[in-house]
């Protein structure tokens, strides 16, 4: 159990920390008792992940000192971290693809052998995964692992380098439900072996189950640290967000209007060749948000490229407003009114390394009035990209700004607004306020709602429960590319939903 | 009839062992994810090295040798500092050097231009295998250089590479330099090692080919040989093994249309110089057919870090 | 780690990498490049003996004060300037076709083969020699084009190994199958003489005006076509470029044709003005120098030529020094060198030095300014 007497086993002092166009974290502070399971929790962008960066040794702070065990360290480098027994688990795994498991657990670990082969590394892969109770295949390369699979390695290999405190950052991002429960398990049990263990969490819920304390960040700062047995939801949630609390957004009696877009029986494969969409059918209407929750990897990303044209089906069918729209590619599709807010706006949505301008205009520039025969007429893109820039509120002090050069924020409200311009009957939108501020996803939401209300169809796609049940109209649950629950917002729980979410086929009363 | 055989595979092997020599650096560079077009370059600099000291100081082979290692090093530093430490366009700065490399040897060359080298590698004669017929004077009777290149320097790569902890760190940088960073592996520090290290191979397969092959020295005679190993390092998806097979075959091709002039083969001379290209070509058609279908974008098989810079916050 | 560097060197001073990109800053390193690339270049000279201001008077008179200075001159910038735009609309796409001396040969070799056997009017006879070289050069680049789009092989490696076939099959054709036996000593192992030749206007040759047009037509569709913007949206970021549905590998196909047809332009020309006749000899290096000369210019078409027009004058005092008795190579390592510092001043272009008090100053302020933002809500 956690003595409060005694001195912090790991203390963060006044840490500041700044990226290009970013301040991350300002003068915070932090500390770890011996023995506890010790939650950091904050919304997106409240400098959680960069604070235990910079303890595990991945950044280093501009200013500030790290203390282990009451004497000031010097952290540069991750070695740092691990020799003084800190190992982090990421939320993107520090795995190498192409690299079997058995390697990738005795990458840069001294105690491996200098000399070794393949079976050797099989076998003290081996012996180390028994110590843990997990089993896996060390000569399986890590890309076919799944990606619990890969958290389970991520966390021997920190476990094996002998680490006492544990920093896990957002770890059942990427888990069911019941993956969660067997992570938790384990923590205990790893306390109860005298490990500590910071995790990093924007769910209330987790904090409450799991956790000894809680840190809660805003704004970079440490708004305070309390002992979670005298938590609630509510009180934590208000320290997150401030005095600016998200006002639960009206939802207006809708009338549901026909069907915009028929997804019949589609199935599809995905980039490992297996599938992902398994018979997935699903009717959209106009003038409803309808979203789609799930824990990703469960077809998601290939539902939305199938929709926009991105990926081909194998069977199935889609109709769009009664049309078969099955195999079109995907600029007749977006020039037939569906827009794609993607998941990955820096991967796909933007060009960041060529100015406002270009991102602007990439849907509208095969069109009247950008377009005269093979001219692209200059001052219609202007005007576009200013007029797109103006109504959704994107903050950058001209157009010819590189996108790099825009907050995440104000770069989600370009893609966000270019794509509801185009998106005269459908919207499909990915975790549209992933990784924003509150400002911004406020922004974002309240944008789609207004589309919504102009009786477009919205998908939403997301595995955030909180984004989902605050703007949906009606919710389905996607489980192995198909639809395992559909319901009114209004009698969907999110019980219900999150246990369908992790494969369970309970509370299918409800359903639609 | 067997004379023509025995001194073309004869020719053979040792034209193949400048492609091993500047292959196995650059297989090493790539691994690490560090691309560096600039072979030609440093292996002109290596090449005058060899024959200046040689020429002008000491009448020894094996110093020539070492000078070019010791410019081959030089040279490297600099490229690794230039693309490694501050992260310079990799493609730009190994254009730079090839281009750098080629005037400056011609440059200094001068004063021995087209001079014969005074001093070569003595020939290794192994008793026993040498005497098989045919193959047995083209294999086994060898500068010492030629055995290295192919006995030590294939095996020893391909070991360091798949079978060592530190080879696990090599991948890694190469593959993924973010997981092999919070791994504690130094990206910076490997990358800088081998990049250096295959400057120092460049070099070396230039001496090799002043002081043994061509015995003497002139503006150009590196002749693309660099970029043919270029091309022979990607065609053997950093594999040391299946590079000396890549040499080897290229030799080949080489060697047959040489063997195709002397012996006044109906076949023209020219059409014979354009085989090895071709062979090769084809090869890398056939080999690529057989992978699992790739989509338009990706650029083959190398490294998915390769030429990217890594940058630390 | 050159972080690591300056940052035990000077603690009161921290390097940081710029959120932004200022085109201003860019030209400045590269003419900075330029200028310290000179003055090395002096100093080498300076220490044979030579007086560097001497010898760039030299050439400077010769190359300008002379009709036959200026018309060479010309005529060398050429197919720098030519190479040059063919680089650079490869690289707009991030492909990299290295094989512009191989285009540059074919396009070459099938405008001998129009000029030597058909017979017509010249006028006509340029126009199919110019169409000749345009498709020879474009079914080159077909090569490697398809080996990239159809197996995934890097175009680096196919365009490479093109080059020396190429090569190899213009020494064939000029000292085998099509040599003009009648030629002897330095001219031999030619083809026979092309009886067609572009006409020149005063002392400006046709191919140099075909030259800028070439980067006039490209500068244009960059800067207004349609196409131009999915070039450069393809190239930026591909993923981008296909979730609009924009047609990635058609346009990817189209750019290597058309910059191998462009190449195997400027085969044409030479073959048409300088040489008249095929050989091994009719390319000295310059679909290289055109590729230097394309990585000078970054991605602007019009610095194409400002950058083609001092390679050339570095390539002409190369040949003038050559003529005095002193060596062509340093000019050849002297390019190497302006690209070995653009590269690097590239980089510096992207990281600035800022003071630790700077950095407070700059943390507070933007303190300040999201306290503001947030006080909207």
């Amino acid at each position: 159990m956690v003595t409060q007497v005694e001195a912090p086993l790991v203390k963060l002092e006044n840490i500041w920390k700044s990226f290009p166009g970013v301040l991350a974290n300002k003068g915070a502070h932090f500390d770890l008792q011996a023995g506890e399971v010790h939650a950091l929790l904050g919304e997106n962008g409240a400098g959680k992940t960069t604070l235990m960066n910079i303890l595990a040794g991945l950044y280093r702070a501009d200013q500030g000192g790290i203390f282990v065990e009451s004497n000031q360290v010097e952290i540069r480098h991750p070695q740092d971290a691990i020799a003084h027994g800190i190992g982090m688990v990421h939320q993107h795994f520090r795995l190498v693809n192409n690299l079997s498991v058995a390697e990738n657990i005795h990458l840069g670990w001294e105690q491996t052998p200098r000399f070794t082969s393949p079976e050797a590394l099989a076998k003290r892969t081996e012996t180390l995964s028994a110590e843990m109770e997990f089993d896996c295949d060390p000569y399986a390369l890590i890309e076919q692992l799944s990606v619990g699979e890969q958290q389970r390695i991520e966390i021997i290999k920190v476990l094996a380098r002998g680490a006492r405190i544990l920093i896990l950052d957002e770890p059942t991002a990427v888990l069911t439900p019941q993956e969660a429960k067997e992570l938790f398990k384990t923590l205990r049990k790893m306390t109860d072996d005298g490990r500590s263990i910071i995790f990093i969490t924007h769910k209330l819920k987790e904090v409450l189950d799991v956790s000894d304390r809680v840190t809660v960040l805003r704004n970079g700062r440490n708004i305070g640290t309390l002992p979670t047995a005298i938590c609630d939801a509510r009180a934590m949630a208000r320290l997150m967000v401030g005095q600016h609390v998200s006002l639960p957004l009206e939802r207006k009696r809708q009338k549901y209007g026909e069907t915009i877009l028929a997804l019949d029986n589609l199935t599809a494969k995905g980039d490992h060749g297996l599938a992902s969409l398994n018979g997935f059918t699903l009717n959209l209407r106009k003038g409803e948000i309808l979203g789609v929750a799930g824990v990703s990897g469960n077809g998601q990303s290939e539902l939305a490229e199938v929709i926009t044209g991105l990926r081909a089906l194998e069977e199935g069918k889609i109709f769009l407003d009664d049309e078969d729209w099955t195999g079109k590619p995907a600029a007749e599709i977006a020039e037939a009114g569906v827009g794609h807010i993607p998941e990955d706006r820096n991967e796909m949505g933007l060009v960041l390394n060529l100015p406002v301008l270009h991102s602007a205009i990439m849907r509208g520039y095969n069109n009247e009035p950008l377009r005269k025969g093979l001219w692209l007429l200059k001052n219609e893109a202007a005007a576009l990209a200013l007029r797109l820039m103006a109504e959704g509120d994107v903050r950058a002090p001209n157009i010819g700004v590189l996108v790099r050069g825009l907050s995440g924020g104000n770069q989600q409200k370009l893609v966000t607004r270019r794509e509801i311009d185009i998106a005269e009957k459908v919207l499909v939108a990915m975790h549209p306020t992933r990784g924003l501020d509150v400002a911004a996803t406020e922004a974002v939401r309240q944008a789609l709602i207004e589309h919504r209300d102009n009786g477009v169809g919205i998908l939403l796609i997301s595995e955030d429960l909180d984004e989902i049940f605050s703007i949906a109209d009606r919710i389905a649950v996607i489980y192995e590319g198909q639809i395992t629950g559909l319901f009114d917002a209004a009698q969907a729980s999110r019980n219900d939903v999150g246990l369908l979410m992790g494969g369970s086929r309970v509370g299918m009363e409800n359903m639609r | 009839m067997e004379t023509i055989i025995t001194g073309g595979i004869w020719s053979v092997i040792t034209v193949g062992a400048l492609i091993i020599f500047a292959g196995i650096g650059e297989i090493m560079a790539e691994r690490t994810g560090v691309l560096n077009i600039g072979i030609e370059g440093i292996m002109a600099m290596g090449g005058v090295m060899g024959v200046l000291i040689v020429n002008a100081y000491v009448p020894n082979a094996w110093f020539g040798l070492l000078a070019a290692a010791l410019v081959g090093m030089i040279l490297g530093i600099i490229f690794a500092l230039a693309t490694v430490t501050f992260k310079a366009n990799q493609l730009l700065v190994g254009l730079a050097f090839a281009f750098m490399g080629n005037g400056i040897s011609g440059l200094i060359g001068y004063p021995v231009t087209s001079a014969p080298t005074l001093a070569s590698f003595p020939a290794i004669r192994i008793p026993l295998l040498a005497d098989i017929p045919i193959v047995g004077e083209a294999l086994f009777n060898h500068h010492l250089l030629v055995y290295i290149a192919y006995f030590v320097l294939p095996i020893v790569a391909y070991r360091i590479i798949f079978r060592t902890r530190h080879g696990i760190a090599i991948r890694a940088v190469g593959d993924d330099p973010a997981a092999a960073d919070a791994s504690g592996i130094s990206v910076h520090n490997i990358r800088f090692l081998y990049t250096t290290f295959a400057g120092v191979m460049f070099a070396i397969a230039g001496a090799y080919m002043t002081l043994a092959l061509t015995k003497t020295w002139a503006e150009g005679i590196v002749a693309g040989q660099g970029w043919i190993a270029l091309t022979l390092v990607f065609f053997s998806r950093l594999n040391p093994i299946t590079l000396v097979f890549g040499a080897l075959l290229f030799g080949g091709a080489t060697s047959l249309s040489f063997i195709g002039q002397i012996q006044e083969w109906p076949i023209n001379s020219f059409v014979l110089g354009m085989a090895p290209y071709i062979v090769t070509l084809l090869l890398i058609l056939f080999t690529n057919i057989k992978l699992r279908r790739v989509k338009p974008d990706e650029a083959g098989t190398i490294p998915a870090f390769l030429t990217l810079p890594y940058y630390r916050e | 780690m050159i972080e690591t560097l300056v940052n035990t060197l000077s603690p009161r001073w921290k390097l940081q990498r710029r959120g932004n990109y200022s085109r201003l800053r860019g030209y400045v390193f590269k003419i900075s490049a330029v200028i310290i690339s000179l003055l090395i270049a002096r100093w080498a000279i300076e220490s044979t003996g030579e007086s560097a201001i001497e010898l760039s008077q030299t050439v400077l008179n010769m190359t300008f004060k002379t009709a036959f200075g200026r018309k060479q001159f010309l005529k060398l910038a050429t197919p720098l300037i030519i190479n040059g735009a063919a680089m650079l609309l490869a690289l707009r796409m991030q492909l990299f076709n290295f094989g512009l001396e191989g285009q540059l040969f074919v396009g070459a070799f099938a405008a001998t083969a129009i000029g030597l056997n058909i017979d017509g009017p010249p006028s006509l006879i340029l126009i199919l020699m110019f169409l000749g070289g345009m498709a020879g050069g474009m079914l080159y680049a077909l090569i490697p084009t398809l080996m990239r789009l159809k197996n995934g092989v890097s175009e680096i490696l196919t365009t490479l190994l093109l080059n020396p076939l190429a090569i190899q099959f213009a020494a064939f054709i000029g000292m085998d199958a099509w040599r003009d036996m009648s030629l002897a000593g330095a001219t031999a192992n030619a083809t026979a003489q092309i009886p067609y030749e572009l006409p020149a206007y005063g002392e400006i040759n046709g191919g140099f005006i075909i030259a800028v047009l070439i980067v006039i037509v490209l500068w244009l569709a960059f800067a207004n076509t349609t196409w131009g913007y999915e070039v450069t949206i393809v190239g930026a970021k591909m993923n981008a470029a296909r979730y609009v549905g924009m047609p990635v590998v058609r346009n990817m196909f189209i750019v290597m044709l058309v910059s191998g047809a462009i190449a195997g332009i400027s085969g044409m020309i030479q073959l048409a003005e300088v040489t008249h006749r095929y050989s091994a000899r009719l390319s000295q290096s310059y679909g290289w120098m055109g590729i230097n000369v394309a990585i000078l210019a970054g991605y602007d078409p019009l610095a194409i030529l400002p950058w083609g027009l001092f390679l050339t004058l570095l390539l002409f005092a190369g040949t003038i020094l050559k003529a005095k008795g002193m060596s062509l190579e340093v000019v050849i390592a002297l390019t190497g060198l302006i690209l070995f510092l653009t590269s690097l001043g590239e980089v510096l272009a992207n990281y600035r030095l800022i003071s630790i008090a700077k950095l407070e100053k700059q943390v507070r302020n933007e303190e300040d300014a999201l306290e503001e933002e947030r006080s909207f809500l």
